[in-house]
Parts: structure tokens; C-alpha cells; sequence
């Protein structure tokens, strides 16, 4: 995948950033900084790879837009970034977490198929359940740990 | 003592041909002899023990091999103490199935565990001897020593840090060809893009051992001469996916690999790096992507990074894996 990239969609009360490729080094995360002028919610469903260095250009991003007092909230945040929730004390900031991508994987296609959920009380249990793939219809489980991968909530619960 | 495991242990010893002396401390008996029988294929010496007992008395042995799980609170604290110490008892290999991991702080901040196996129900002899000859044997380099033998490995260098994302273009593709999850090729990638940035920003240092591309940031180019490019290894064999980074300075120094270990592992404010250079969570990274993390260091003269990831079965299954980690040193 190429290194991130990013487009902006202005919204009523916020400003939607759709982001795509790998968190690696070399975006220059800076930039986006000063084209943010409202709240923002980011769009991380397609981000693929992330990198350390491409971490710490991410809090320093964060940092700055909390400091300028943006509300920052995260929305379909892929499987690798919900990793970084979990690894990373410092990666989601301050931002509310919307929804997160849970991975379904079908054994038979070798396919993953995102599912959208909000990381609310209900998180696990829905995580239960099994989907049929869309594409052979064979039954797919939650292909992560689930108290693991939502690992992340028990911050949220100290805070 | 109270603990009856400690203060009556049981020995069973046994001669082979091989070289070494092995003290195994495991207090269940049907794992105790499952791990007798793979260390007698290996080793000169065995001796088995259902307790910690006498740490000073293990100074006898080459190693001591521990099932870190079924330690009693008391026996982790002595064991770590036992190692805070220079003249520490002997050489120690953990065994644990995942009890290890609440301690990691500790205990790589403490510098004891530089050898542990994840160990699942079903013992997998392979690894515990890999492991063991190469602490016994010093024989520490080489990526096929964790395949099975036939594999054909792929063999690529690295020239230049611009290199880095042609180098993991094939690994992907190299992946995708075996037919391994995709979540699984990602981190592979991950691992790679980690452990390339690593060889060719952190390892090189000039004669005096000073680094010479630490501080830079990592999306500026690095030239590598031709005696310092980096040698890079693919394998696989239908259980595990493996990349080896070689790189001519061997400059790291296990004491830093295991303070960032910890340190990141910790999770407090100064978990990422605000210095120039790299932002210290690239082993980490490495480390949790990975089944296996190993590390061959010969001081002044070559490092070998490997990670090994078992691509059996789903993503989860993966997840749901004790992981295993060494640092071996060549003297």
C-alpha cells in the first residue's frame, strides 16, 4: 500500500479526514494539522501497515490538535489501528472511539471481511456470533481475541 | 521451607554423548519426563527437579530450564533476584504459557529473562532443542535452523533505506504466494519494515563505535557501502514464515534491547521516544508481531534479527499462541 494520505471532508459540525495506505514515515502529518479548523472525526477504516515511526508522528499530530482544542473522535478504525490502541498508551489521546472494525475471516476464501461495531457494553457478545461470508456464505468467526482486541476499553474505564 | 517440592526434589539423571549439563525444574511429573526425553537427544547431562531448591547449587549445570508457570510467587522473586546478579547461577531458558507475560516489566527490565519458549499443551520438541544447542553449543546464526531442512530459503540486499519498501513488496508478495492469512502478511511487513529500518539506521557505527545514522529521521536516505549492506532471508515451510536481517556491525547491546522491552511494555508516558532518531518502539513491534523473536549477536562483528511467525490456522489462532524470545550472544 503507499504512505498515508488523506482527504478532507467538511461536514456540518466537523470535519470528516478519510485517511488511506500505511502509517509509515514521510506524511507530513504537520500539514494536516493546520487544515483542521473545527472538530474532527478520522476515518481509518483504510489504513493498512503502521510503523513506529509513523506512531510517533501520530501523537505528535494528536497532541497538537488537542492543544488547539479540537474534539478528536476515531471512526471505522481498522484492525491495525485498533492494535496501536492496544500496544501504544499515548496513540488515541483524548479522541472517542466511534466504531471499530472487527475482523471476520472465511477459512474457505482466505478473505477477511470487516464487520462495524460500536465498542460499547454489548462489543463482546456481538463478537460472538458467527457471519456468513458474503462471498461463499461458509460461516465466519471473530478472527481475534476479543478481550484482547478490545483490550483498550479498560482505559477508558480507569479514566 | 513449607514447599515439599522444594525442600525434597527428586533426581533422575543420564548420560548421552552430547555436550552440556542440564538442570530441568518442572513440578509436574508427566511434563517433567515429556522435556527429559527431548533433552537427553541433546545434551551430556540431564537432571530433573520438581522444585527451584538450592538457586546457588544450579551454578554446576550449562543451564537451567525453567517452567516459570508453576513457580510459586516466592520462587519468581528468587529466581529474579538469583539474576539481578553479575555472577548470576548459571544460564537460564523459561518456559512459560503465557504467566510470563504479567512480569515482563520486571523481569526485562531486570535483565533475567533473555531466553524464554511459549509453551503450549502439546510440548513441541523442536524449538526446546534449537534453543538448547545453540546456548549449549554457541553455534548461534542461521534462520534454517528453525525450518525444516529442504526448505529453500530467498535471499535479497539491502543497499540503501529508499531499498526498504522494494524489500517488503516482495515479502508480500513472497506471502501471498504461500497463501498465509492476510493479516498475518501484514505483519509480516510490519516486522520488516522494522527490523530494516533497525539494520540500516541503528546498526551502523563508525570506528570508534559511535552510531552514524541514529538520529536521523527515518524518511531521510541512507547510502550503505558494500560491506555494509544488509543481508536479508526469506523462509517458510508451511508452519512458520520467517525473515532474517544480517547486518556487519553486530553494535547492539543486549542490555538496550531489553530496557526498551520493558520500558514499552510498561506503557507510561515515556513509552515513545521524543529524541532524534527513532521513537523506541520498533522491537516492541517487532516483538508482538512475531511467534518468535530471536536476536544472534556477535559484539563488534555482526547482528542476525529473525522473527518467525506460525501461520497455522486462523489469525486467532495465531493470537492465541504463546509467544517465545532469545538474545544470543557469540563470544
Amino acid at each position: 500500500m503507499p504512505k498515508l494520505k488523506w482527504q478532507l471532508q467538511p461536514q456540518a459540525d466537523e470535519t470528516r479526514v478519510v485517511f488511506s495506505g500505511d502509517l509509515i514515515e514521510g506524511p507530513n502529518l504537520d500539514e494536516l494539522v493546520t487544515q483542521i479548523h473545527s472538530n474532527v472525526v478520522f476515518d481509518l477504516a483504510e489504513v493498512g501497515r503502521v510503523s513506529s515511526s509513523g506512531v510517533r508522528q501520530w501523537i505528535q499530530m494528536m497532541n497538537a490538535l488537542t492543544a488547539a482544542g479540537h474534539h478528536i473522535a476515531f471512526d471505522r478504525c481498522s484492525p491495525a489501528i485498533v492494535s496501536q490502541f492496544n500496544m501504544v498508551a499515548q496513540f488515541r489521546g483524548a479522541a472517542e472511539i466511534r466504531s471499530i472494525l472487527a475482523p471476520y475471516y472465511c477459512q474457505d476464501c482466505n478473505k477477511e471481511h470487516p464487520r462495524q461495531i460500536v465498542p460499547g457494553p454489548n462489543a463482546a457478545t456481538e463478537l460472538e456470533e458467527k457471519l456468513p461470508c458474503p462471498s461463499c456464505g461458509t460461516n465466519m468467526e471473530f478472527d481475534e481475541l476479543v478481550e484482547s482486541f478490545l483490550g483498550f476499553r479498560s482505559h477508558d474505564a480507569r479514566a | 521451607m513449607a514447599d515439599s517440592l522444594v525442600s525434597q526434589p527428586q533426581r533422575q539423571g543420564i548420560e548421552s554423548s552430547g555436550p552440556g549439563r542440564l538442570l530441568v525444574v518442572q513440578p509436574n511429573g508427566k511434563r517433567l519426563r515429556e522435556l527429559l526425553q527431548v533433552l537427553r537427544s541433546v545434551a551430556g547431562h540431564v537432571e530433573g527437579r520438581e522444585g527451584l531448591g538450592d538457586l546457588e547449587s544450579s551454578s554446576q549445570y550449562d543451564l537451567l530450564l525453567v517452567d516459570y508457570d508453576r513457580l510459586n510467587a516466592e520462587d519468581r522473586a528468587r529466581l529474579v533476584k538469583a539474576y539481578l546478579r553479575p555472577d548470576r547461577p548459571t544460564r537460564l531458558l523459561v518456559l512459560s504459557g503465557g504467566e510470563c507475560r504479567r512480569d515482563f516489566v520486571h523481569l526485562f527490565g531486570s535483565r533475567t529473562l533473555t531466553n524464554l519458549l511459549g509453551k503450549e499443551d502439546i510440548l513441541s520438541p523442536e524449538d526446546i532443542i534449537v534453543t538448547v544447542q545453540k546456548l549449549l553449543r554457541g553455534d548461534i546464526f542461521g534462520i534454517e535452523k528453525y525450518f525444516t531442512w529442504g526448505v529453500e530459503p530467498v535471499r535479497m540486499v539491502l543497499r540503501r533505506a529508499t531499498e526498504k519498501e522494494r524489500v517488503i513488496s516482495v515479502m508480500q508478495d513472497y506471502a501471498n504466494s504461500l497463501g498465509v492469512h492476510p493479516r498475518l502478511v501484514n505483519l509480516y511487513c510490519v516486522v520488516a519494515d522494522e527490523l530494516l529500518t533497525n539494520a540500516v539506521y541503528n546498526a551502523p557505527v563508525d570506528a570508534n563505535g559511535v552510531p552514524r545514522y541514529a538520529e536521523l529521521s527515518r524518511d531521510v536516505e541512507v547510502v550503505l557501502k558494500p560491506e555494509e549492506y544488509v543481508e536479508v532471508v526469506l523462509c517458510s515451510d508451511g508452519h512458520r514464515l520467517g525473515i532474517a536481517t544480517i547486518d556487519p556491525f553486530g553494535s547492539l547491546r543486549r542490555e538496550r534491547l531489553l530496557t526498551y522491552l520493558s520500558k514499552c511494555f510498561q506503557k507510561g508516558p515515556d513509552q515513545v521516544d521524543q529524541k532524534k532518531g527513532g521513537a523506541g518502539l520498533g522491537f516492541y513491534s517487532v516483538f508482538e508481531s512475531l511467534s518468535h523473536f530471536v536476536v544472534n549477536i556477535q559484539p563488534g562483528t555482526r547482528t542476525e534479527m529473525i522473527g518467525l511467525i506460525d501461520v497455522r490456522g486462523t489469525y486467532r489462532d495465531f493470537a492465541n499462541r504463546n509467544k517465545s524470545f532469545n538474545v544470543f550472544i557469540s563470544e
